[in-house]
């Protein structure tokens, strides 16, 4: 609790700062903060009060989160890149973590609608930030999309409680069927905000229109938020019946996901649907959830350097090609490929546990037709991943070297 | 009596909304509707949620519509359904979720405890004991809203393109 009164603390501190020129120091003092709140996460024990409950793995998830925010500030959001980084996005970042770390110890529907809330809104505003016309509508849609999910999570919420008389997550399994159908909208609503395949149409637009530096915020934080939601709610569902609702969702995410990215062409939406199919292999994962928090963890981190190196591509050539990019800057090429072979799942990089994980799980359930899906997705995932890698590798087109500066440099060596 | 008579107007007035052609008669009769149900959650003694349910929407969030409508001068009268798939949809959503409630609709009453705690003051008194902490934290919310909306319509495109 003491790491959401600090972040939050910080967040009110940064809007109110006046001065735009102030914006490093901002994000120095939130990095510090950030520390400050994995210590004190660290350091609480294991409680309960109305509508959280810190247990070992909350803190494991939120530790997580924290890590991954206080990566992102370090690299991603650059004070000069096509917008501006102002102290209001740092604000709006941390406030956004804050719901991320709610959802991380809810145990009341009234904490979840809070966190997700908390965590959306900020992602609604900095989708809009670049103020191009692509920007605005992924913003709009979006926020379109995400009001009428909450709004049917609430509905959801509704008869859920008419059939349990309880609002408590982790609560009694519910049978009785109007309970089912309320459960079933609430899992509906948080797999949009994951990003699983029936509900994933805004995802590659939103990926495509938004800035850059703040698409690799979304596409880890907010979704490892959403995960942990899903998981969560999932538990209230008969283990048998839950096991089948995620194998409908891993299996449309991981086939959608895997050939809507075989052809696209722009890096960025290509990133927005192999989310999709990330999402896929994750939810596979739910029954172990220390597992999940490190694919989460993995999933996360790799899709954060890989967007900070688009930003990086995109700030000098406006353009998002990564095509020869290792000639121009190695650091950069190296980081870039480093992420996407994690990404594809091969055995020196985090990816690979995770994704070795999950077919652990689905071999141990005995779902075949299952294992043959995933198999396929990781292949044509490979192929996918692989076409990024030969296109960074491959000579440069033009002559134009890039430049880094040294300092960022630094901060990926740190990492 | 009153209950069926609030009902009335208040069903009435939602097929108005629906079936009229153009948006200011629209929400003037989905103001209406809003009263309806208003009075109706008082007929339930829930009054907290009748008054909120009155200012906020029928008197903040319709408002709000008309003043864009107005401003915007969107008032035309044309059908803003022109796919016949949205309406087939429509009345496929409500007949399901129609179907949910009247099956259940004798188990819908509120029970005596329920009933204790709709008045304002056992609200009141909940929001700042046993939800407090919820109570604070959606204040980030609301803040994270209002930069929100400074941010998108307050600053002009740095870069155009």
């Amino acid at each position: 609790m003491i790491s959401i009164a600090l972040l939050s603390i910080m967040g009110i501190a940064a809007m109110l700062t006046p001065r735009e020129q102030w914006a490093p120091v901002i994000r120095g003092l939130a990095i510090v903060t950030g520390l400050a709140g994995i210590i004190a996460v660290q350091m609480d024990g294991y409680f309960q009060v109305f509508g959280f409950r810190v247990t070992q793995l909350s803190n494991i998830w939120a530790t997580v989160i924290i890590a991954l925010l206080i990566i992102f500030l370090m690299v991603v959001p650059r004070s000069q890149a096509v917008h501006r980084l102002r102290n209001d996005h740092i604000a709006l970042l941390l406030f956004s973590t804050v719901g991320a770390l709610i959802l991380a110890r809810f145990n009341h529907f009234i904490t979840l609608f809070l966190g997700m809330e908390m965590v959306s809104i900020p992602m609604y505003v900095l989708a809009a930030q670049t103020h191009s016309r692509r920007s605005i509508e992924a913003s709009l849609k979006y926020f379109i999309l995400g009001a009428t999910a909450t709004s049917i999570m609430t509905f959801g919420a509704a008869l859920w409680y008419r059939s349990s008389l309880s609002f408590d997550i982790p609560g009694p399994v519910v049978t009785q069927p109007i309970g089912l159908i309320g459960i079933v909208l609430i899992i509906c609503a948080l797999a949009f905000k994951l990003g699983l395949a029936p509900f994933h149409f805004a995802t590659p637009d939103l990926y495509e229109g938004s800035p850059t530096s703040f698409v690799g915020y979304m596409s880890s934080i907010s979704k490892v938020a959403a995960a942990i939601a899903f998981f969560k709610v999932g538990t209230l569902f008969p283990s048998d019946s839950w096991m089948q609702i995620i194998s409908i969702f891993a299996v449309s995410s991981l086939v959608v996901g895997s050939f809507g990215a075989l052809r696209q062409q722009s890096v960025k939406r290509l990133m927005g649907y192999s989310s999709i199919s990330q999402a896929g292999f994750w939810v596979i994962l739910m029954f172990n959830s220390p597992i999940s928090a490190y694919f989460g963890f993995a999933y996360g981190l790799a899709s954060l350097l890989l967007f900070w190196v688009i930003d990086c591509v995109e700030e000098k050539t406006h353009s998002h090609t990564l095509t020869g990019l290792l000639e121009q800057d190695t650091l950069l090429g190296i980081t870039a490929i480093i992420s996407l072979i994690s990404l594809t799942g091969l055995p020196p990089f985090a990816g690979f546990f995770g994704k070795y994980n999950s077919l652990t799980v689905v071999i141990d359930n005995g779902h075949w037709r299952l294992l043959a899906v995933v198999l396929a997705a990781s292949i044509i995932g490979a192929s996918y991943y692989f076409k990024i890698i030969f296109q960074i590798m491959s000579p440069p087109e033009s002559s134009c070297k890039l430049h880094v500066p040294f300092l960022s440099k630094c901060e990926i060596i740190k990492i | 009596m009153i209950f069926l008579g609030l009902s009335a107007i208040t069903i009435l007035s939602a097929v108005i909304m629906v079936l009229s052609r153009r948006p200011i008669y629209s929400i003037i009769s989905l103001i209406v509707c809003l009263y309806g149900l208003g009075g109706i959650y008082l007929l339930t003694q829930s009054q907290f949620l009748a008054i909120v349910h009155m200012i906020v929407y029928a008197g903040a969030i319709m408002v709000l519509f008309l003043f864009v409508i107005m401003l915007m001068n969107l008032d035309f009268p044309e059908s803003l359904i022109r796919h016949k798939g949205i309406r087939l949809g429509a009345i496929l959503t409500s007949g399901v979720i129609a179907t949910i409630i009247i099956s259940r609709i004798d188990r819908f009453a509120p029970s005596d405890a329920v009933r204790q705690s709709l008045t304002v003051k056992a609200i009141g008194k909940l929001m700042f004991t046993q939800y407090i902490a919820v109570f604070e934290l959606s204040t980030i919310v609301f803040l994270s809203a209002t930069i929100g909306v400074i941010l998108v319509a307050g600053s002009r495109p740095v870069t155009p393109r």
